[in-house]
């Protein structure tokens, strides 16, 4: 009977279902495009390096004893050790590095997104993990073998010159052949290039050395035994693992990568799916308001309170069910059209059958149903409060207003600020847990205050709106306000958009007025050299920079990790002490740089020098993954944190790291030279240099702001689907109010309002209802946003743009404006006759 | 019999050869079949008629609310039917006053907003003179601040009255006023309508199944089966129930 009830209920406003649907189905695609993306990438990279690893039964490699990029080559004098081992078939190393390739055009190939790998040619195929696809293996000095799409991006076939830039610098190599990666040939629009052992040995810094070693195993002999006898002939500091374990951790880092991209994802599909849960409690809210006599009547004739609920529970599970099963669907839809984004943009993944698990089918449908089933059962519980006598009455007054409901607004936002204060500025547990709970309840507390104050903030925000729209906005605000709680329940899903993006664009703002101030302040160089993707360059190109007659001052700057006393993993700058502070104004505090340049001394910020009680002459231990532990005295103390917290001298450096690579270039004209005439003299010299780029301190600050502005962007685009959500919500309240309000519209269609007035009326008050969200959220993102760059120390200025949140504001009610057009028609062709004979 | 010349000058209101037809073939149902009547200025008029007779229907065509399938409308000298949706709509919120059965008053405003609605819609202001006469006839001086929620049935029907005379409108058309009110409130509201035919010469058209409603009016037209059979001036509850028996008899 209730299942019958329920089936009919859902049936009479099919509009309904699809607009409340439509909430559970995006973010229930979401979680599900995320996982199957997740999974089908993860498949991929492992079928990719397991056939890679195919013929390798042990690999030997450098202890990752700082990170996995950490790893110190192996001495060529393992090798014989290796093969003298028992049960060892073949053993070979090969050695790896960057190597970028220039096109025809001078330009180089990948722009300066994806990784440009380089590998020395392995003879035996079992461990080499370059497949030839034409011509032959590089054998000379100047031999290069590179990837078909890499050779068809730069123009050349084999027999062309091409030029590579290596860590050696800048080259002409002949083309002899044509690779791929293992089986793929396009792995992330990465560029593969190919030398000669001792070539690859040479240009990257690696002579006698290789990246790691291979070995083979013997007929019989398992990988974990060979691994163990190849393990203990090896020195310390060197592992060796199975050829499956090698697998296992290239698939691992790079899974780590898609593993950010998913948790990505499942956040903003967390965010719709709560966006999507304030649209079905609304949702119910007013369709059990509209069925008080059907539910009276129920009552009346002797229905149970529990099957009232039962009714409207099964009414939304059939709901999200439903929508579960669509959204799982989409969800692959998501996957696959992400997959095409990869492609779209030259980083191809490499393929595997679309993975759909169970897992994720599993958690999918559970999220997606448990969303809906939780939005809707307070108002089944409402429903079931309805007593038998309101099948009788005529007018069911909502008391909505009461002290209780106000103190429950306010403890349940307040609990939602402290927490959000806790995770920012507490230390207990999980910050980013505590955000999200605080936000969480922040956003509930907010909803239940609007509710409270949604009847003044209508009056005051549709204040200047009724000047403007007269009659119809005068009609749409007293609409918006008869009704507080469903106002600001529909309201609500606007806010959470709102807060998200003002919070966001509160943080990207300040990160660029820090980060730009400070460089305006620190930054005395004019030119900065930069790889786009930041990635080390070779030291030549700072050599070449230094024989620039225009030039006085030049530094390269290099960057490498150590782990401190406390184990944490720091970054150190490897710079010049003589010019640095010529180029930057790290805000020396204490003792000179120029000291740096006696052997085994750092320069310290001074946040850090104080949490570790350092003084200029004191030591603090660091540990390098090719020193080890080294006991460094502390020689300046400095305040800026913009550019690192530790130098060492270029010279300590390169004893303390095997890479040696710059990661920038600082350089100053002579006096009277102008930074534009610096800039260009600059810029030719690097002209063999395709992969760097020459800024002026003008410039530099622009490209900083645009890469901001990137991320803020795509955040901006997954925030709208939240917004787009929102609009749902409010289409969904207005067509039920609408549907409520027949006979309303048809008096006054009646006394004289013609179907123009009547659109408007409605469009005002979706407008009000759309800018109580806006404000509301730009309060709570205001909140959010400022509490956030107060914790993070990195961002010295706080930044409120004031034009953004203005121009959220208009959108906003633009929303408003859009959600409004279609319950706008409708109400408009309401007919008349029938709205005012309606019983 | 009861054919009635329009007067040459001075009808508020006319329907010539109206027809209202719904559904074809065996389903069609002539709600109107064929009225030709006038409603002179300053003249209260009464319709009557049995359930499904076409009063309401008459009452909706000629009061803009719907169209005639042939025939045509006048309201003054404009002829209804040659008007678009919008020029409809103006006559009615410009010419025309409503009082309907239920539900006449919008809840989010208060008795003086729901009053002015119309000449808000407008854009017109008030003739405060008009306006205070209408409201103290009607004795809603002390109501006007109260939201309609806090108003008795007949308070909110003069409301409604009040609302279809505040902008002085050529013809009011009530639609059963009193149908939900207690003998009490119904003589209170057609009191203050018959004075507002005598006193201020307004035009008003009820339609009504009340005989001792329909008794406040100047004359009573009786409907049936879409056609009008027959007229009663200067009427009484007596002689409209003995006319409606005398008709309810002749049609069987």
């Amino acid at each position: 009977m209730i299942w019958r009830l329920a089936t009919r209920n859902l049936r009479s406003s099919p509009l309904r279902l699809v607009l409340v649907s439509l909430a559970i189905i995006l973010g229930v695609g979401f979680v599900s495009g995320a996982f199957v993306l997740g999974d089908t990438i993860n498949k991929a990279f492992d079928g990719l390096f397991a056939k890679i690893n195919q013929g390798v039964a042990v690999r030997v490699q450098g202890v990752a004893s700082i990170s996995s990029d950490s790893r110190e080559p192996v001495p060529a004098s393992v090798l014989p050790k290796i093969l003298a081992v028992d049960g060892v078939a073949t053993a070979a190393g090969s050695v790896g590095g960057t190597a970028t390739i220039v096109g025809k055009d001078g330009k180089a190939i990948g722009g300066s997104g994806p990784p440009t790998l380089g590998f020395g040619w392995v003879a035996d195929p079992a461990l080499n993990t370059l497949r030839l696809v034409s011509g032959r293996a590089p054998t000379g000095p100047n031999d290069v073998v590179i990837n078909v799409r890499s050779a068809t991006l730069a123009k050349v076939v084999p027999g062309d010159a091409v030029r590579i830039i290596t860590p050696a610098g800048s080259g002409e190599y002949r083309l002899v052949g044509l690779v791929k990666f293992g089986s793929t040939d396009n792995l992330l629009g990465a560029t593969l290039t190919g030398f000669a052992m001792p070539t690859a040995q040479r240009v990257f810094g690696l002579v006698g050395r290789y990246t790691d070693i291979g070995v083979t195993g013997k007929q019989g002999v398992l990988d974990s035994t060979l691994a163990h006898r190849v393990q203990a002939v090896l020195p310390p500091g060197y592992e060796a693992i199975t050829g499956a374990r090698a697998t296992q951790q290239a698939t691992d880092q790079f899974n780590s990568i898609i593993g950010i991209l998913r948790d990505v994802l499942l956040v903003f599909a967390g965010i719709s799916l709560f966006v999507g849960a304030f649209i079905i409690f609304n949702s119910f809210s007013i369709t059990i308001a509209q069925r008080t006599r059907q539910v009276g009547l129920l009552r009346a004739v002797g229905a149970s309170r529990g099957s009232v609920v039962g009714e409207v529970v099964i009414e939304a599970l059939i709901i999200g069910v439903v929508a579960s099963v669509i959204g799982v669907a989409f969800g692959v839809v998501v996957a696959l059209g992400l997959e095409k984004l990869f492609d779209a943009f030259g980083a191809s993944l490499p393929k595997a059958p679309i993975q759909i698990q169970p897992r994720t089918v599993i958690v999918a449908l559970a999220v997606g149903i448990l969303v809906t089933l939780v939005a809707a059962l307070r108002p089944a519980i409402r429903a079931s409060r309805i007593p038998p006598i309101a099948a009788l009455r005529d007018d069911v007054h909502e008391v909505t207003q009461s002290v209780r409901r106000l103190v429950v607004a306010i403890v349940v936002t307040g609990l939602g600020v402290g927490l959000v204060l806790l995770g920012v500025f507490g230390s207990v547990g999980n910050p980013f847990v505590w955000l999200g709970l605080g936000a969480l309840l922040l956003f509930i507390g907010a909803a239940l205050l609007t509710a409270q104050i949604a009847r003044p903030l209508a009056r005051v925000i549709g204040a200047p709106l009724v000047l403007i729209g007269r009659i119809p906005a005068r009609l749409g605000r007293e609409n918006a306000m008869r009704n507080p709680a469903r106002t600001a329940q529909t309201a609500t899903a606007l806010t959470i958009g709102v807060a998200l993006v003002t919070a966001a664009t509160i943080f990207a703002s300040s990160l660029y007025a820090s980060f730009a101030g400070d460089l305006d302040r620190r930054l005395l160089a004019q030119v900065i050299v930069q790889t786009g993707s930041q990635q080390p360059f070779t030291p030549a190109a700072a050599t070449a920079l230094a024989a620039v007659p225009e030039l006085a001052t030049v530094t390269a700057w290099r960057e490498g990790q150590f782990r401190d006393a406390h184990h944490d993993v720091q970054t150190v700058s490897g710079v010049d002490p003589a010019t640095i502070l010529d180029l930057y104004d790290a805000g020396l505090l204490h003792g000179a740089f120029t000291d740096l340049s006696r052997p085994g001394t750092i320069a310290v910020q001074k946040d850090y020098a104080k949490t570790n009680h350092l003084t200029v002459g004191s030591t603090m231990p660091a540990f390098f993954a090719k020193t080890g532990t080294r006991p460094l005295r502390v020689a300046a103390i400095f305040s800026a944190s913009t550019f690192g917290q530790f130098f060492i001298s270029l010279p300590e450096y390169e004893r303390n790291f095997t890479t040696q690579q710059d990661t920038l270039i600082l350089a100053r004209g002579r006096e009277g030279v102008s930074a534009a005439d610096a800039k260009k003299a600059a810029a030719a010299v690097l002209a063999p240099y395709p992969n760097l780029t020459v800024y002026t301190k003008a410039a530099y600050k622009d490209q900083v702001n645009a890469q901001i502005n990137q991320l803020l962007y795509l955040v901006y685009t997954l925030l709208g689907l939240a917004v787009v959500i929102a609009i749902f919500g409010i289409v969904n309240t207005l067509a039920l109010s609408i549907f409520e309000r027949t006979r309303e519209i048809g008096l006054l269609r009646a006394v004289g309002l013609t179907r123009r007035a009547t659109r408007a009326m409605i469009r005002w008050e979706a407008i009000i209802v759309a800018l109580i969200g806006g404000v509301v959220g730009l309060v709570l993102g205001a909140f959010i946003g400022i509490v956030i760059v107060q914790r993070i120390s990195l961002l010295t200025t706080l930044s409120v743009p004031w034009g953004s949140l203005v121009v959220f504001l208009v959108l906003a009610g633009l929303a408003g404006v859009v959600a409004a057009i279609f319950p706008a028609r409708r109400a408009a062709r309401l007919n008349v006759l029938d709205a005012i004979q309606a019983e | 019999m009861a054919t009635s010349e329009a007067p040459p000058v001075a009808a508020a209101a006319r329907i010539e050869d109206g027809a209202k037809v719904y559904g074809t073939g065996d389903a069609e149902v002539r709600a109107l079949d064929g009225v030709t009547r006038s409603f002179p200025v300053g003249h209260f008029t009464a319709i009557m008629g049995p359930s499904g007779s076409g009063k309401s229907t008459l009452m909706h065509c000629m009061a803009g609310l719907d169209r005639l399938t042939t025939g045509t409308t006048w309201i003054g000298e404009v002829e209804l039917g040659a008007l678009g949706e919008k020029d409809v709509t103006a006559v009615r919120r410009d010419r025309i006053g409503f009082i309907f059965q239920a539900f006449n008053l919008l809840p989010m405003l208060t008795a003086a907003e729901n009053i002015r609605l119309p000449l808000d819609i407008a854009g017109r202001r008030p003739d405060p003179e008009w306006l205070n006469q209408v409201i103290s006839a009607l004795e809603l001086g002390d109501r006007l601040d109260h939201r309609p929620s806090q108003l008795s049935g007949g308070q909110q029907q003069r409301v409604a009255a009040a609302r279809a005379f505040a902008s002085h409108p050529e013809i009011v058309f009530a639609d059963e006023p009193t149908g939900q009110l207690d003998s009490h409130s119904s003589s209170e509201l057609l009191g203050f309508m018959r004075r507002a035919v005598d006193e201020f010469s307004q035009t008003i058209v009820m339609v009504t199944h009340d005989p001792t409603a329909a008794s406040y009016a100047d004359g009573v037209v009786f409907l049936g089966d879409g056609r009008i059979v027959d007229e009663l001036a200067a009427p009484t509850p007596t002689s409209i129930l003995d006319r409606m028996k005398a008709l309810s008899g002749a049609s069987q």
